[in-house]
């Protein structure tokens, strides 16, 4: 079980399509392919898709059926394999995140996301 | 008291017909020696003498010589002394009194003074031959004969033991008459009271004196009922006669009436008038005997007392608060008017019910807890959330129990005060919704920002132009805040939008033909438009129509279709510019605009180039504004 896959797609989950867009750009600029959905019901709809998306890079302010954490919580439960990447505008508490999620702050910092994908992407599954 | 004067007089008349007797018993006895030819009738008129003297039973007639021993006793003296004639015939008239009268030399003062005046008084104690003593009144006059020689004394007295008694007992008594008179004037002085008698026929008022001073008239001046009554206040007189007419229509004759006067100084006084109704043969009143009092420090307090009170409930009842007040054992003592109207009940159907009647069974329930520690005088403060039972309006009752201690520190109920909360609890959870929000935005505005100049910089050829494209860009994004703040975060009419967003790109050259119907823009929206017009007009002053002096820019919209179906059409047409081709690369301003004015309408918008100008259409749905506020 030596294997290690690297990962090559990655959902957004962002509301602002300006953000969103620089985000993909980041993505992109790290050599990954990006999806991108407004709410969490469009990630959903991605997610289940694009079985090859390895990463969710998300809001944690996220709207739709469920917010960001619980979004977060729901792709946790459902693709284990997926890793989460949580950027978070406000405070969030420690004990509502999901088990093994990675952290970001808002605003972007396009050198810590980009450090966030390549880890998340060489990490093996 | 009446039986005794009465006895009184009958002693005086007594006293009178002893004196008229004396001077006929004097004139007889003179009589032979004045009338010399009959004197062979003399023993005759002698004997009858000595029958009179006998017959007068209830007097003792002694006669003495000049220095007093007895030369005739009559019967009556021996029925009043106990001793015969033959005992006492020559001794001294003196043995007859008593030893202190004979010690002091009384006796022979008395004779002395029979001798030289005539006639001296004989009011005082003698002695019986059994020895006892009887007071005697009566008195010793001086017999001459012809030859005016004095010839000797009669004395003649009467037992008047019992009268005596009786006057001294009188003389006693009228001194503790004046002197209970006397304690009653000063009592009636401390008491500030007045007696009075008033005889309703004959409208006459009879005060004791005090009444003068106690209304505030001169010590030594007599007000008359009209004086009195000018004090009264307005319908006093009435009020006195009801209070009257009401006690007897009760079958009482005793009332009690309480009324302020005011004295002629203006100043007010209390007085409380307490009498007693006297009724004639026919039940009808005749008289009223009565005291008037001076209550004024009382009647004060209590208009003191009661004038608090009405500020106090005027004050309760401006509150904005619901106020209550419940004794010990939970029964209501006081409710404002606040009160009142949350229950529906005025304030008679509360007071002096249970709490448990009033709230009903459940919420006293509810609060059984907190009753029971303000019963034990423990301050309780809760928030309450309970629906105004008329309104039906869900409040927020900040609700204090403050227990009530009696002066020797035991609890006795609480008062209640419930102070609605619900429009401070409102604004807590706005500002708190408010502070969230404006969190939100920052963050979102950050991340714009930081997204905005990553886009910039990402597409620069150089560093220079890239500071300006970006502080550009920053410069349109603050207008379009300051268009957001005055328009409150709801977005903004669209010809405000364009204009706001083409005023520094020469809107007033007459280059732009702005065209479309007034619709309110969203948030998102106006954000969105203000952006992408500021990269429509960059773009076409550097490389489209607006490069040329007869280019031109035509900006129109309009709403097609109804409600759910309504679809928003919008359109930046370039003409007279320069032949245009498609950008080989997409930079920002492209990208940004069709990306973002995308997104953020939910549509779809297009850029076309043909050799007439660039062209952006954007096609969006339009239900309403509101949605995409």
């Amino acid at each position: 079980m030596s294997a290690s896959i690297a990962c090559t797609a990655v959902l957004i989950v962002e509301a602002d399509i300006l953000v969103r867009m620089e985000a993909a750009d980041t993505v992109r600029d790290v050599g990954l392919t990006a999806h991108e959905a407004a709410d969490a019901d469009e990630a959903l709809a991605t997610l289940t898709a694009h079985p090859e998306i390895g990463i969710v890079l998300l809001d944690s302010e996220a709207s739709g059926t469920m917010d960001g954490l619980a979004l977060a919580r729901f792709v946790r439960d459902r693709w284990p394999p997926v890793r989460l990447i949580l950027v978070c505008g406000g405070l969030t508490r420690p004990d509502q995140l999901p088990a093994d999620v990675m952290l970001a702050r808002k605003p972007y910092q396009t050198q810590q996301i980009s450090a966030l994908l390549r880890d998340a992407s060489l990490a093996p599954a | 008291m009446t039986s005794i004067e009465d006895r009184l007089q009958e002693v005086l008349a007594e006293n009178a017909r002893l004196r008229d007797c004396l001077e006929l018993a004097e004139a007889r006895l003179r009589a032979p020696a004045l009338d010399s030819p009959e004197q062979s009738q003399a023993p005759a008129a002698a004997d009858d003498y000595r029958s009179v003297l006998d017959s007068a039973t209830d007097y003792a007639i002694i006669a003495t010589d000049l220095a007093g021993d007895i030369t005739l006793w009559s019967e009556g003296a021996r029925l009043i002394f106990g001793w015969d004639a033959t005992e006492m015939l020559g001794r001294s008239a003196d043995t007859l009194s008593a030893p202190e009268d004979r010690a002091t030399g009384q006796c022979e003062h008395e004779r002395q003074r029979a001798i030289v005046s005539g006639r001296a008084a004989m009011d005082r104690w003698f002695v019986r031959r059994n020895g006892t003593r009887f007071w005697a009144s009566g008195s010793q006059v001086m017999q001459q004969d012809r030859a005016s020689s004095r010839t000797g004394l009669i004395i003649v007295l009467r037992d008047l033991t019992l009268q005596h008694f009786v006057e001294q007992s009188l003389e006693t008594s009228s001194q503790v008459l004046e002197e209970n008179e006397q304690r009653l004037r000063a009592s009636l002085r401390a008491g500030r009271m007045v007696v009075w008698e008033y005889d309703i026929l004959a409208r006459q008022l009879s005060p004791s004196p005090e009444l003068a001073l106690l209304l505030g008239f001169p010590a030594d001046h007599r007000p008359d009922l009209d004086e009195i009554r000018a004090g009264y206040l307005p319908g006093e007189s009435e009020r006195l006669s009801e209070t009257v007419r009401a006690a007897l229509r009760r079958g009482e004759r005793f009332f009690e009436h309480e009324l302020r006067y005011v004295r002629p100084d203006g100043a007010i006084s209390g007085l409380q008038a307490r009498g007693e109704v006297f009724l004639d043969a026919d039940g009808r009143p005749v008289r009223v005997v009565g005291v008037l009092q001076d209550v004024t420090d009382r009647l004060l307090t209590q208009d003191r007392l009661r004038r608090n009170e009405e500020e106090m409930r005027a004050i309760t009842n401006a509150l904005p608060v619901f106020i209550a007040r419940v004794d010990a054992n939970g029964i209501y003592e006081y409710v404002n008017e606040n009160y009142e109207v949350w229950y529906g009940l005025k304030a008679e159907a509360m007071v002096g019910r249970h709490m448990r009647e009033v709230i009903g069974e459940a919420l006293y329930e509810a609060r059984l807890e907190h009753f029971a520690k303000a019963f034990a005088g423990e301050a309780v403060v809760f928030d309450a959330a309970q629906t105004d039972p008329w309104r039906g309006r869900k409040q927020v009752l900040e609700t204090h129990y403050i227990p009530r201690r009696r002066p020797d520190g035991r609890a006795e109920g609480f008062f209640i005060l419930a102070i609605d909360v619900t429009g401070r609890k409102r604004a807590e959870d706005d500002l708190r919704l408010v502070t969230h929000e404006l969190q939100h935005r920052v963050k979102n505005t950050l991340a714009m920002v930081q997204a905005i100049a990553s886009q910039t910089f990402r597409q620069a050829s150089d560093v220079a132009s890239a500071r300006t494209a970006f502080e550009a860009r920053l410069a349109a994004l603050a207008d379009v805040y300051d268009s957001l703040v005055h328009h409150n975060w709801r977005g903004a009419p669209i010809h405000t939008v364009v204009e706001g967003a083409l005023a520094p790109h020469g809107l007033g050259s007459g280059r732009f033909r702005i065209d479309g119907p007034e619709l309110a823009l969203g948030a998102r929206h106006t954000l969105a438009l203000s952006l992408a017009l500021h990269e429509l007009a960059t773009n076409a002053a550097k490389y489209g129509a607006l490069r040329e002096e007869s280019g031109r820019v035509d900006v129109i919209w309009r709403v097609d279709g109804r409600s759910e179906e309504a679809r928003f059409h919008f359109k930046w047409q370039e003409s007279g510019g320069p032949p245009v081709t498609a950008p080989s690369t997409f930079g920002f301003g492209t990208r940004m605009i069709e990306r973002t004015l995308g997104g953020y309408f939910d549509g779809q918008a297009v850029f076309s180039y043909d050799t007439g100008g660039v062209c952006l259409k954007l096609e969006a749905p339009w239900p309403d504004a509101a949605r995409n506020a």
